[in-house]
């Protein structure tokens, strides 16, 4: 059966390794999301991940941003435990630096499968260029993590991100939602293309910006460009339909399902 | 899944750039995905003026069987031919499905345009489509939808491309107003379809595209994972928008 029958058919991916790299549990202030106990939102969302077929979730915790709860960190860990499917990111918030770097490194000692930084400049409205963020990237960089950053908006749009790249090149960029809309879209391809270490996470990059995954293909390195939902916000349901029935190679559609962040993730999955 | 489509625009939209360039391949997609029927305005009724939008939508459903028309009606109806040769338009095309665009088309949701239009709408039994931008902006949502709502409790008021991130207004559109119809193109909220379905049942919920501006794809994808019974699915990918088409 090819993707195509198997997604009309809302079949669970069986044969296609599907990584989703940017997941959120928790709740929100300006949004309903169900189950606002974590363990229960965890269990439900395992049901969403055996439904699709997701071998792998890289998730961060909400209240780890949105709060100053980074103990967020060390209960996802135990989330982790409970469920080898389940990744983490380490959320950093710029206004609590120590505290930030304190839980991290108690969380990369624990398990190499917390896998870098979280980053969200829009819910702690600090831009992603500030002196708060420069510990995390350094810390990043020594250790050669993966930094996950909320690009798309007035505080971390993706051309802000072009100085960093080039200082800190031993940290890895995932820019999330490539900007978002044009010509923040664009800067982010331009990033990931001269970059080696930037990389571009899809999920949001097509609901507003008139932009397909077709469009992505033609102009980035496809080796860059990385699936992903932004559950709990959204849905991995619904960005998967773009990869599936995008008029792109097959090829490239395993490449962004899940074989680019394999080899991303190489010794971690 | 059957697929009716609630939610597309026909024509070659110069306003912003879009996947999509025009007729050919708007129904190369659709064809493509499956999408067997479809309710669709013209981009020229929206975006150049409602009157010569919607005659070239009556060409382009001459050519294809499989659209049913939606008419942008907008106050330059009534300044340019008067609302009763509207009238006679609408029922000599056997148009079921009329849209608003008040910000595109120079008026307001409060105007009594929108009350002699939606009069119309109850009069010949029509549907009314607004867009969710229609209603929203940074300051909320026009608490003049509600009235409208309220005020015309039995034409079908469909609101589409509802914003995920204000799931609980429009939560409260259908718990409030049994008139009101929620299409669900970009709405990928997760467990969106489960939670709506559980708290207000399947029969408002309408399957759509948002083609040019989005693939369908991801919407068909979206009801196809979800965890509903095949009937509400059913409900959801086209028997609800076939009934509403059916209303007499």
């Amino acid at each position: 059966m090819d993707l195509i029958e198997l997604v009309q058919k809302g079949l669970p991916f069986e044969d296609i390794f599907l990584v989703d790299m940017h997941c959120h549990l928790g709740a929100y202030n300006s949004l309903y999301i169900p189950y606002i106990e974590e363990s229960e939102q965890a269990l439900q969302y395992s049901r969403t991940m055996g439904r699709m077929g997701v071998n792998y979730s890289v998730v961060s915790m909400l209240r780890g941003l949105a709060s100053g709860e980074l103990s967020a960190n060390l209960d996802l860990y135990g989330f982790m435990q409970q469920d080898e499917k389940l990744l983490g990111w380490v959320t950093y918030i710029p206004s609590l630096i120590t505290e930030s770097l304190d839980i991290a490194e108690r969380c990369f000692t624990l398990t190499n499968r917390f896998i870098g930084f979280k980053v969200h400049p829009e819910i702690n409205r600090y831009p992603i260029f500030g002196p708060d963020y420069i510990p995390m990237w350094e810390y990043a960089h020594e250790r050669g993590l993966i930094v996950l950053a909320h690009a798309w908006g007035a505080n971390s749009e993706p051309s802000m991100f072009r100085e960093i790249a080039a200082k800190y090149s031993n940290a890895k960029i995932l820019l999330g939602h490539c900007g978002g809309r044009e010509p923040e879209i664009s800067a982010a391809i331009q990033l990931a293309n001269q970059y080696e270490q930037v990389y571009l996470d899809l999920n949001g990059a097509f609901i507003y910006s008139r932009l397909w995954l077709e469009h992505f293909v033609q102009r980035a390195d496809t080796s860059k460009l990385l699936f992903s939902s932004d559950t709990m916000f959204n849905n991995v349901f619904w960005e998967i339909g773009h990869v599936a029935f995008a008029d792109i190679p097959d090829e490239v559609k395993l490449d962004i399902l899940g074989l680019n962040a394999k080899r991303l993730l190489a010794g971690i999955v | 899944m059957k697929l009716y489509d609630a939610n597309g625009m026909i024509g070659t939209y110069t306003r912003e750039r879009v996947p999509i360039a025009g007729e050919e391949q708007f129904f190369q997609l659709a064809n493509r995905v499956g999408i067997e029927k479809s309710v669709l305005y013209h981009v020229d009724a929206r975006s150049l003026n409602p009157l010569v939008g919607n005659k070239k939508l009556i060409e382009v459903c001459k050519r294809n069987q499989s659209i049913e028309p939606c008419f942008v009606l907008s106050p330059h109806y009534k300044y340019a031919i008067g609302w009763e040769k509207t009238e006679q338009q609408l029922l000599e095309n056997n148009v079921r499905f009329i849209r608003l665009f008040p910000k595109e088309n120079g008026y307001t949701l409060a105007s009594n345009h929108t009350q002699e239009m939606l009069e119309m709408a109850e009069r010949l039994n029509l549907n009314v489509m607004l867009n969710y931008t229609s209603i929203y902006s940074d300051n909320g949502e026009d608490p003049y939808f509600d009235t409208l709502c309220r005020r015309f409790s039995h034409v079908p008021i469909i609101l589409t491309d509802v914003q995920h991130l204000r799931n609980m207004m429009w939560y409260e559109y259908l718990e409030l107003h049994s008139n009101v119809y929620v299409e669900m193109s970009v709405n990928n909220n997760w467990l969106t379809y489960e939670e709506t379905v559980r708290l207000f049942g399947s029969e408002r919920l309408l399957w759509g595209s948002n083609m040019p501006f989005n693939h369908p794809g991801s919407s068909i994808t979206m009801l196809a994972y979800a965890e509903l019974s095949d009937e509400d699915k059913a409900n959801i990918s086209h028997r609800n928008l076939q009934r509403l088409i059916g209303r007499n």
